[in-house]
């Protein structure tokens, strides 16, 4: 016996969740770019370890996910930003 | 400098007796028979043990020998977590069920029925709905299910002898792995396998696809991270304010301290009853929110736009 659905709210429309909404995009892009340098240094490091080229693979790694990193997280910027002049 | 080095040797005790705290259910005993103080006596409480707490004593809780599965060892025992936890999961199913029989009968809910129709009525219209859209009503129970559990295992700990599961960072892993699951599958059920993988090569050109690929494949697992860790920092942390407070008195040894103590602590027992549902809150909001992007493909975005 609940009442029916309201329409979904306008982005204008204040509303608690409002904020989370605007914000959660954003929240993991950071992280997101961490994890990514994060994961190309720690597999240099296990190519390091196997070939003994110390340190070059690990520098290749931190670079390769710094570069990879940043693309993801310039191109999520633009996109978000883009879609929050659409609307 | 003597300050300083009281204070190290408090973190190292800390950091001792969460290493073997599952052990030491006793350890708080000492600081209650005015000994030499310490703020790892105290830690104790909000760690996990294999022992129940209770006005009178305490309740050694049911160990069943470990399941060797491969080259891991399982334990299934019972812990104080794992007992706050099925206490949660067992009141929400028996309220929800009664709830959801009352307000069968009732065409004006009353009581718990109305109290439960007020929170399903807010997780759809100001969560499910706006989030997902129209497509959102489907998973709505999922999110509700969600909700009362992260929101019991929260008020648990405020409860006198309670045990704040969410506290425990397996369990909000394990909540994340869930969240994380219906990410994808919404992603993929709305979009089928072919979209849900070509999104994942970033749209960006077929030369930096080995390294864009990982990259995106990251951006997948630190959602449920932050969720994961969010709730598990945010009802950890309101303990050890909670627990610096009262050791204050003990600290200084003084009954001029209490009053103050106990003030702070009231007020910021008060901030974690708020704390319990906005996290709860926060979990599924942001759960919704990311099934929600997956779900928000080509198709729906016109849609939108024609409306």
């Amino acid at each position: 016996m609940a009442a029916e659905p309201k329409e979904p709210r306008r982005k204008d429309e204040s509303s608690p969740g409002q904020a989370y909404r605007d914000a959660g995009p954003f929240l993991t892009l950071g992280i997101q770019l961490a994890a990514a340098v994060v994961f190309f240094f720690l597999i240099g490091w296990w190519l390091d370890t196997r070939m003994e080229t110390s340190p070059a693979f690990k520098l290749i790694g931190l670079f390769v996910g710094f570069v990879g990193g940043m693309i993801k997280f310039l191109r999520s910027a633009a996109e978000l930003s883009k879609k929050e002049k659409t609307l | 400098m003597i300050e300083s080095q009281a204070i190290i040797d408090t973190l190292k005790h800390a950091a001792l007796s969460a290493a073997d705290t599952i052990h030491a259910p006793a350890a708080h005993v000492a600081a209650e028979h005015g000994e030499k103080f310490e703020f790892g006596h105290l830690l104790a409480h909000m760690q996990n043990s294999r022992t129940l707490e209770l006005p009178g004593g305490h309740i050694d809780l049911p160990q069943f020998p470990p399941l060797h599965v491969g080259s891991m060892t399982i334990d299934l025992s019972l812990s104080k977590h794992v007992f706050f936890m099925l206490l949660s999961a067992l009141v929400v199913a028996v309220f929800s069920i009664y709830a959801a029989n009352r307000n069968r009968k009732n065409i004006i809910p009353k009581g718990i029925g109305n109290l439960f129709e007020v929170i399903i009525v807010f997780v759809r219209d100001e969560v499910a709905l706006p989030n997902m859209g129209p497509g959102g009503l489907k998973y709505l129970p999922f999110m509700l299910t969600l909700f009362f559990f992260i929101l019991i295992m929260n008020l648990m700990g405020l409860i006198p002898y309670g045990a704040t599961s969410t506290a425990n960072i397996s369990v909000t892993a394990a909540l994340a792995l869930v969240a994380f699951i219906m990410i994808q599958a919404a992603a993929i059920r709305e979009e089928g396998v072919g979209h849900y993988l070509a999104h994942l090569t970033g749209g960006v050109h077929w030369s930096i696809w080995p390294i864009m690929i990982p990259v995106e494949i990251l951006g997948l697992f630190t959602k449920p991270f932050a969720l994961c860790m969010r709730l598990f920092a945010n009802m950890n942390g309101g303990h050890i304010v909670l627990l610096a407070l009262i050791g204050l008195v003990l600290l200084f040894r003084s009954i001029i301290v209490a009053p103050l103590s106990v003030a702070f602590s009231v007020g910021v027992m008060m901030l974690e009853l708020f704390v319990a549902f906005l996290q709860a809150y926060i979990f599924i909001m942001l759960t919704s929110l990311f099934m929600g992007f997956g779900m928000q493909s080509e198709h729906s975005e016109e849609h939108a736009e024609h409306s």
